[in-house]
């Protein structure tokens, strides 16, 4: 009875995770297909970009410079117990550029975008505005969600560039200020070792990312039901689900670009 | 109330074939067919989780249907594909029960987004300032003054919302339009406002009209024709002045409004 009961669970653990994946691969392709089909809308396009991109400028160039910061003191702690102190504003750049920025800006993305579209769209789900737009022959997939996904993917790789350099900026006010390096070998340091390929794989992981957040926070919102509390699940699936896929992507990505 | 609009020779705008939706296990619509004749008002009736929403929201395309036809001008928009039936909704404005104003854009730009879009009947694309006259026009046309234009919906009272949603659902000049829930929620005196307004307009500019709801004094004031929807289909029908004299069972009690009789109301 209890084996039943326990294969029962399984079971339909299974299926639902198959099944939201199904429902997640058909929205991604609705998505593709909208954008891809015109009408498009450039001012709901510009709106997000404002949006995603500029307005979230202050909240990821805080977390880049105190990533910068603690970076820079923990590689102290670490490299001078081995008198290696001087690969310090090495770790700091190839740290952010590759791994720190993309991932944190993702994740902050995804609390402060993803969770914002979800609750928006939502929202509009549950008051039926969704189902105005179409009936004023309007393609919600193309007038709501296109232009928050093509925004998304267009800014993040923008706002983690801007996170490099404030990042590593804030790596050299520790080193510099706190550690007494000499500013000019720091900043000599800094651009020897890094290649061109460091900060693209970091933008390249960006766009990925930025695609995750908006995806998720439209499907979520898109698909809600039953009112006020539905808007709320929408809006922790949306953060959760993209927070998990930004990792698992990272993961991914970082070994597909990772070469000897 | 008036039935002097009917003909004979009347065209038939909407025919609705045997139409079927299911949720899981609960079957909403079953095997539903009715004709809407041009330029008539129709409001079907029924108790509260009939499916009457649904029924609508399937003619609209918003609900697929699990089975059946439905033909808009002698063509069957089922078979059409999810873009082709986007553009026959052209045809159709909708007042939906929320109202569901655009909380993003300002009253006019909600009253006047087919004009701006160019997704009208017409197919006009205007300009900013004149979207914005437009707009202006048709809010006049709802009793609404034109300072109203500039504000957001949520600054306005639930009566001025719905008059903004109608003045929306009427700007694209649409050959038919649908009213879901129009008076539900309303004081008694914008209620008796927005059905003269929804009567009006109808006559006017002589619109199809689909209404639903469950207020008998909607049902008096707006239909020259009225449904009675159960079970999933439509169990009768008739001119709004047959409805005191029919002695068919279900429409006594629903228009008396009695706890006992045929329809066993569950939730």
């Amino acid at each position: 009875m209890f084996i039943l009961r326990f294969l029962e669970f399984i079971g339909r653990f299974i299926f639902q995770v198959l099944d939201s994946a199904g429902k997640l691969g058909i929205f991604l392709w609705r998505t593709m297909v909208a954008a891809l089909t015109p009408p498009w809308y450039p001012m709901q396009f510009f709106r997000q970009l404002l949006n995603v991109g500029y307005l979230s400028l202050p909240v990821i160039g805080l977390t880049a410079i105190f990533s910068g910061m603690v970076l820079a003191l923990q590689s102290y702690t670490g490299f001078s117990r081995f008198n290696a102190s001087n690969a310090i504003a090495t770790v700091v750049v190839l740290s952010m550029t590759r791994e720190l920025g993309p991932v944190l800006a993702g994740l902050m993305l995804a609390g402060r975008v993803g969770a914002a579209m979800a609750a928006e769209l939502g929202t509009m789900r549950v008051t039926e505005q969704i189902d105005a737009l179409s009936t004023l022959s309007t393609n919600p997939m193309q007038y709501l969600v296109v232009p928050r996904v093509v925004a998304a993917l267009v800014s993040l790789p923008l706002l983690v560039l801007v996170a490099d350099v404030i990042g590593v900026f804030g790596g050299y006010l520790v080193a510099v200020y706190q550690l007494d390096f000499n500013a000019s070998n720091y900043l000599s340091q800094t651009e020897h070792y890094l290649e061109v390929k460091d900060v693209m794989s970091g933008l390249i992981k960006a766009g990925a990312f930025g695609f995750i957040v908006a995806l998720m926070g439209c499907y979520h919102g898109y698909n809600s039901k039953g009112g006020a509390a539905g808007v709320g699940r929408a809006t922790t699936n949306a953060v959760v689900s993209a927070s998990i896929l930004i990792l698992l992507f990272n993961y991914a990505l970082t070994a597909l670009l990772f070469n000897r | 109330m008036s039935s002097d609009r009917k003909a004979p020779d009347q065209k038939i705008k909407i025919d609705v074939r045997n139409l079927s939706k299911r949720f899981g296990e609960k079957v909403v619509l079953n095997d539903l067919s009715i004709q809407v004749k041009e330029g008539e008002s129709l409001v079907i009736i029924g108790a509260s989780g009939t499916g009457k929403s649904v029924f609508i929201k399937t003619i609209l395309g918003i609900i697929p249907e699990d089975r059946g036809e439905i033909y808009v001008d002698n063509e069957d928009v089922t078979k059409l594909s999810g873009r082709e039936r986007i553009g026959v909704m052209k045809k159709f404005g909708m007042l939906f029960q929320g109202g569901a104003l655009f909380d993003s854009l300002s009253v006019w730009q909600n009253v006047a987004f087919s004009l701006l879009q160019g997704t009208n009947m017409a197919g006009v694309k205007l300009n900013k300032r004149d979207a914005k006259d437009l707009a202006i026009e048709k809010l006049r046309s709802v009793n609404l003054s034109a300072d109203v234009a500039d504000k957001f919906p949520s600054e306005l009272s639930g009566g001025m919302q719905k008059r903004v949603a109608l003045a929306r659902a009427i700007a694209g000049k649409p050959d038919i339009i649908f009213f879901d829930e129009p008076t539900t929620g309303l004081d008694p005196i914008t209620t008796s406002t927005i059905n003269h307004l929804i009567r009006d307009i109808v006559k006017d500019l002589g619109i199809t009209a689909v209404a639903i709801t469950h207020d008998m004094g909607s049902v008096r004031a707006i239909s020259d024709r009225v449904a009675l929807l159960h079970d999933g289909h439509i169990i009768w029908q008739g001119p709004t002045s047959e409805l005191d004299h029919t002695d068919d069972p279900y429409v006594h009690q629903f228009i008396h409004g009695l706890p006992e009789g045929p329809m066993k109301v569950t939730y």
